[in-house]
Formats: C-alpha cells, structure tokens, sequence
C-alpha cells in the first residue's frame, strides 16, 4: 500500500474508491469536450448545409418556373451532391408535368442520375432509398433491371421503395412483378403498396389482381382484397359477388363486404346479416348503410338488438344514413324499440348526425 | 474487530456503487446505440412526404381534475396536433372548480347520448357531451373516482379509436408528436404500448398552447429536474428498449392499444402509480400468455410537461413516484426472476428492485455510515471523504453522460449559456438536491411498506412558463 500514489489510501477499498474517483472524474471531462465537439460539429455542419442549400434552392426554383438563367450551367461540387439530391427529391415530390421536367433536365445537366445510380447501390440503407426514389422521379430506365432486382430485398424498406420507383418509370412491369408478391411480403406497409397501385392505376392493376385473388388462399385472398379498392368497381363487385356467393370463411367474406361498391346487388345478404360471426354482420350492416334504401330499414332496425355492441353501434350509424329515411321514420323505429341498448344507440347515432 | 467490519461495510458499498454504475454504463451504451439506429431511422423518415400518409386513428384521452386554470387552452392545443385522424375525449373527474363550465362555453359543448360499453371499471358518468366545433371533441363527465387512473378508464371506455393515448391536461406536445408516437406501432405490429421522451417546460415559452421556445428553468429545482429527466429518458428507457425491458411509459404521455388497454383491465384504480402498474402488469399479462408483444420507446422530445418548483411539490410527486415503483413491482411480483420472463423478470426488474427501489435506502445508510462513522472516529474524516467523492462523481458522470446524449440525438438547449448551465446543474445536483431527493424516495419507500393509499395531486403550476 506504500507504493500507492495517494497519501489518503490507507485500505484497499479506499484505494479502489479513490482510483474509480479519478477515472470517473476523467471521463467525465473527457465527455464534457466530446459534447463540445459534437456541438461545433453540428453548427459547421448545419452551417455548411444552409449555405448550399440557399445557393440551389435558387437554381432550382428557376428550373421549376422555367425561368432559369441562360448560359453556363451551374457546377455541383461532389461535397454539395448529398444535400442537393435531398433538396431535388423534396421538390421533384411536389411536381408533375412541365415543372417536373424541367426539373429532370437540371438534374441530368449536373449528371445527377449516375451520381444516384452509384448511390442505390449504398450500403447504408437511408442513402439507398433516397438514390432509389430520386431514380424514379428521374424515370431512369437504365435502372430498371437493378430495382427489379431489390424489390425482392429482404429489408422491407428497401423492396418497397424498389417497387414504388420501378411504378414510376415503368407502370406495367412494376405491377406485374408486385402484385404476386404483396400476400407473401406482409412486412410492406399497406399505404406503400397502395401508392405502387395507385400510380399504375387502376386500368393496369384489375386484372392482374382480379387473377391473383382468384387465385390465392381464403386467407390471401382476404389480405389482397383490401388493395381492390383501387380496381376499377365492376371489377371490386364481381370480386365481391364470386367471393361473397362461394366462401364460408368469416375473413374472406368481411374483406369482399368491405370491397363491395353497393352498385351491384349483393347475394345472400339476410344471411350476411343473421351470419353467426359478429363482425360479419358488423360488415354487412355498414354495407347496407351505404348501399340501401328506406326497405333496408326493417333488416338493419333487428341488429340494433344484436348481442354485440359493435354491431348495433354499425347498425345505428348505417340506419341513419339510409336513403329516403326520413326524421320521423327514425323517431317511429326508436318509439318501437323495447330493447333499451337498442334505443339509446339509436339515440347516440341520431344525436350524432344532428338529427336529435 | 471494528476496523475489519468497516473494511467489509466499505467493501459492500464499493461493490454496490461498482454495480449500480457498471449497470447505468451498460444502459448508457445501449441507448447510444438506440439513439443512432433511430437518428438513421428518422433520416430514411425525411425521404418521402408519403410516409407521414401512414398513420392509425387515435383517441387522446385527457383526464382532468380542477384544470381550470389552463384547460381551454390544452385542448385547443391539442386539437391543432398535425395528424390526419384523431378524436380528443376529455375526462371531467368530478372537479370542483369550474372546469367543466370553461368547456361547455370554450367549446360549445352540449349533451348527447353516449351509448359507451364499459369494458374497463370505473365511476358512473354523468354526462357526455360533443362540441358543435369540433367534430372531433367529447366531453365525458363523470363522478369523482379520486385519481387519474379511474378518470383514464372512462376515457378508455369511451374512445373509438385503435389506438389511445393518455394525455396530461397541462402536458404541452408538439405538433408532431402524434406522428412520432405511432411510429413504434406501425413499425412493429406487436406493439402494444409505446412513450416518447418528455422534457420540462419550465422556462420555455409558449404560444396558444405550443412551445415557441426552449430555455432552461430559472428556478434550481426545476434546473435540476432537466438533468434528472435527460438521465431518465435518454438513457434509462432508452436503454431498456432494445432489451424489451422498458417498465415505464410516463404518464404524460403514453400511447396504448385500446384492445391491450381492455384486455388487462384498464389502468388500476388503486395504484400509486399507475402509469408504470399498468406497464409492468402488460409484461405480466403477455409473458403469463406467452405471447409476442412489444413496447416502444422513441427518443423524440414528444411532450414537455411543468415541473413542480416548490420543495414541497417535488417532495410529495417523488414520494408519491417510489411509493407507485414499489407498488408495481410488489404487485406484479410473478415477474421477478420468472423463467418465462426472459429480460423483464432477469434484468429489469432485479434492477428496479436493487437499485431503484432499495437504492435510497442503501444511499441513506452510506450517507449516516460514513458521516457518522466519521464524527465518532470510527472511520478517519479522509477516507469517509473519498466514498463521499466518489459518489459526487459517479453522480456526475450520469449526469453528464446524459447531456451527451441529448447533445448527440436531439439537442434542445443550444445556445452556450444553457449547455454551461446544464454542466452547473450536473455538478451542484449532488449537493443538497440529490440527499433531498433520496430522503423523499426513502418516504415513498416506507409509505409503500405501510401501504398508504393515494389522491390527485395538484401541482402548482409554475410561474416560468411564459405565455403568450
């Protein structure tokens, strides 16, 4: 203990405290200058990136108005490449048409497309999806064999954005390499895919769902059908009908339910609506409120008795909805209700549409 | 003999100081890497404007008792958020001041009947109401239940949407923070609970109910609360998140799914604190049924909230705090070290056991055995200093971990002065206000031990809030 460089250690444990003192003391001011450098480097940074992003901000928005200034085309610096790319796809999100092309040309002129072609090809995952939205706003279609390529990633992020750039250039081929993936790949955000969809339009994307449904399991089925809301509707109702007349599975019929437009007359509808599984009479309530007519009201005023909250709740709000129901219509169906839930949902219902 | 049983009393405390910032360490490191695979997250975020497109309906849920002071303002506050499809039911809890008047004529409420399902317990409602408005607003009156837990559930049973979330009436969120807060949700399907980081509002300044903006607190109370909240939620839950171990969503703000919410019986009633209950009891519940689930933590300054600026305040709401820890862990005891329990009952709770629940009293009998080993010569003044050092700087280094980290995720307190002044406050925390604070928790821990049962607690609210 002699040899033990402070006077004060007279004991082991003294002398293990006092040294742990010490090293925490120095760590902490260790960390105090690494907080102070994290501090001066983020002020260079942000200050860096103001700069560049004040000097593009202008020559873009001169590109997006069509009134760019005529001579020699401004040079984007390799260090300026990261930010402005960022600033590009923010805009080019916000355009179409001649702007937007406009907004192309700039970006080839600066040779953007082989910079982001070299960056899709990232390893770190945030800078591969910015390269890999950018080509798609860029409609590159020399990209396009490699993103086919990541739409079956296995980082979900990845693939999904693959897919939306890949609807971007080329509609039909993206479509046709998404839709028999969408049951398998459950990791995809749903309003991703509907964006993909959405983009192809609903021409390009019926049949190949209408096949592809038709196809599928009870279960997949049942998953894909939530996207035939972007179908074009004589496709959603005949989906709706087959499915509908044919299927036993409580899911299966909820999702045709919910795909039905109410254009086309729904088969087996009073049994839908007696069917043992609650939240098929829930579904199929919610359909007669949007689909029917004042001689629905006798079938929804038996559910507004139902055992399941759910469906009386449904059954109250589709009630009053219906058309050609008038006030006093809907006062005479409370004014026959003994069921007291059933008459306070109707009340609820009614209050709610400021009708009470 | 005495000098061989000071050596092993001085051994034991090494030994717990070694452990209990070995374990700090260890969460420190863990949420530096939350916090970095988060930042990388939130850039791929910025990418495309579409993502903020995804979202899921969400009920706020906002119990009140005797708000009357701020309650116009919160929830005009509240009903500005930028998310696309949420609905905002406030919870009157008997108050008996004018709280429910202010909201009739603020928002031009009037009665409708609310034909509610009561799945989780609570007092009778008296009333519902609905703004003319906004659509989006109801009102739930109903009979005192004596605590926020009881107000939450009628909310609760209430609520229409997927996913609710408890919001504090004077707890000022950002305009995002919903957006923020769904996040762990749509990013993981097996979430079942989810909080965010929250910060003191003492000091900041408001506009209509938002923050317009951010300094630190005036008052040394509140100064220190800012350190204590930073070493909370950046490293503690952070920490804990990517163990699946995080025990608290503050009840501030927490994000729920309605169906979790009701399947394990709403928040308890006779809970001290029942934010962290109703946490551990969903570990509880999903390990007992052996299912997957997952509880989110995001980093994001999600809701700033007012800190209590009088000793008297901060005394009772930290009292109140450990003697809610205790409860919770006692009450959900199964968990600890279950074999089915895995991080939950193997780490997390031994660690809120050894070092947050009996931490103030293993403190308090360091503090009496040195000073007074010390004074009666038992041990020499020198050596009592040194332990006593040491835990300044142990302290310190906590504390100062925790303001890096905010330097690195998403640093608040930017100008120099304020960064000066959280280093003051992570050095002048452990004279006075740190002994204070273990001399409360050490009340709460013996309340619990004799059970006492608890009330709503009213704040008064602090003067450093400017508001515009």
């Amino acid at each position: 203990m002699q040899d033990f460089p402070f006077a004060l250690a007279s004991s082991a444990p003294i002398s293990v405290a006092l040294w742990l003192t010490v090293v925490s003391i120095a760590a902490s001011l260790l960390l105090l200058l690494y907080t102070l450098e994290l501090r001066v480097r983020r002020r260079f940074r942000e200050r860096r990136r103001a700069n560049v992003v004040a000097y593009w901000r202008t020559i873009i928005a001169g590109a997006v108005t069509g009134a760019a200034a005529s001579g020699a085309a401004p040079k984007l610096r390799r260090r300026e490449r990261q930010e402005f790319l960022r600033l590009w796809v923010y805009t080019r999100s916000m355009l179409e048409g001649a702007a937007a092309e406009r907004l192309i040309a700039l970006a080839q002129s600066l040779g953007l497309t082989e910079f982001v072609r070299g960056q899709a090809r990232h390893t770190h995952v945030g800078t591969r999806l910015m390269a890999m939205q950018a080509l798609g706003y860029l409609r590159d279609r020399e990209s396009l064999a490699e993103l086919a390529a990541a739409i079956d990633d296995t980082n979900t992020l990845v693939s999904i954005s693959a897919a939306e750039a890949l609807a971007a250039i080329d509609p039909p081929r993206a479509v046709a390499l998404l839709i028999p993936k969408i049951a398998q790949r459950r990791d995809w955000p749903r309003t991703h895919v509907f964006k993909v969809l959405q983009r192809a339009g609903s021409d390009v994307i019926s049949e190949p769902l209408y096949r592809c449904i038709r196809a599928a399991s009870d279960e997949d089925a049942a998953y894909l059908l939530q996207f035939a809301e972007i179908a074009e509707f004589d496709v959603r109702d005949a989906l709706a009908g087959e499915l509908l007349r044919s299927s036993t599975n409580p899911e299966l019929l909820v999702a045709a339910l919910k795909t039905a437009t109410g254009h086309a007359p729904i088969p087996r509808l009073d049994e839908l609506l007696a069917h043992q599984v609650w939240y098929v009479r829930m579904q199929a309530a919610k359909l007669v409120g949007r689909m029917g007519r004042k001689d629905d009201l006798g079938r929804l005023e038996k559910l507004l008795g139902d055992d399941e909250w759910w469906v009386r709740f449904r059954a109250a709000k589709a009630l009053v909805r219906l058309h050609g129901v008038s006030v006093s219509d809907l006062e005479e169906v409370r004014s026959r209700l003994h069921d007291r839930y059933a008459r306070d949902m109707l009340g609820q219902a009614m209050a709610e549409a400021g009708i009470r | 003999m005495s000098s061989q049983f000071v050596q092993a009393v001085e051994w034991t405390f090494l030994g717990y100081f070694a452990a209990i910032n070995l374990a700090y360490l260890a969460q420190c490191l863990l949420a530096v890497r939350s916090v970095r695979r988060y930042l990388k997250s939130t850039s791929i975020d910025e990418l495309d404007p579409a993502y903020s497109t995804v979202h899921l309906p969400i009920s706020l849920v906002v119990p009140a008792y005797n708000e009357s002071r701020s309650i116009v303002t919160s929830i005009k506050a509240l009903l500005q958020l930028e998310y696309p499809d949420f609905e905002v039911v406030v919870v009157n809890d008997g108050s008996t001041d004018d709280t429910l008047e202010k909201l009739i004529t603020g928002f031009q409420l009037s009665p409708y009947p609310e034909a509610y399902r009561k799945q989780v317990p609570c007092r009778p409602v008296r009333a519902t109401y609905r703004s003319a408005r906004y659509r989006n607003l109801r009102v739930v009156d109903k009979e005192n239940g004596g605590c926020k837990a009881d107000a939450a559930n009628a909310g609760i049973n209430i609520c229409r949407n997927p996913l609710v979330a408890i919001v504090d009436a004077d707890g000022i969120l950002q305009r995002n923070s919903l957006t923020r807060a769904v996040r762990p949700f749509l990013e993981n399907p097996d979430t079942v609970a989810a909080g965010g980081a929250i910060r003191i509002a003492n000091g900041c300044t408001l506009r209509e109910g938002f923050l317009e903006e951010v300094d630190l607190p005036r008052n040394p109370l509140a100064l220190m609360q800012v350190i204590e909240y930073l070493r909370s939620f950046l490293f503690g839950r952070m920490g804990w998140e990517p163990l699946g171990a995080v025990l608290i969503v503050s009840g501030a703000f927490g994000v729920f799914r309605r169906t979790t919410l009701i399947e394990v019986g709403g928040f308890n009633p006779q809970a001290v604190g029942e934010d962290m209950e109703l946490i551990v009891r969903i570990h509880r519940i999903m390990k007992q049924q052996r299912r997957r689930y997952h509880i989110g933590f995001i980093p994001d300054p999600v809701c700033w909230t007012d800190a209590p600026e009088s000793l008297k305040d901060l005394g009772s709401q930290r009292t109140r705090w450990h003697h809610g820890l205790g409860q919770a862990l006692q009450l959900n005891r199964w968990l600890m070290l279950n074999p089915r329990g895995g991080t939950v009952s193997w780490l997390a709770i031994p660690f809120y056991v050894l070092f947050e629940l009996l931490g103030p009293l293993i403190e308090a009998v360091g503090f009496v055995f040195f000073l007074g080993g010390a004074t009666f010569g038992l041990i020499v003044w020198s050596e009592a200093s040194v332990f006593l050092l040491l835990a300044l700087s142990l302290g310190m280094l906590m504390s100062i971990c925790a303001i890096m980290l905010e330097e690195f995720s998403f640093p608040m307190y930017r100008k120099p002065r304020q960064l000066a002044l959280l280093y003051a406050a992570a050095l002048l925390e452990n004279f006075g206000y740190r002994q204070l604070t273990v001399w409360w928790r050490l009340k709460g821990f013996f309340r619990w031990l004799t059970g006492r049962r608890h009330k709503w607690e009213t704040i008064t609210r602090s003067a450093s809030v400017g508001a515009r």
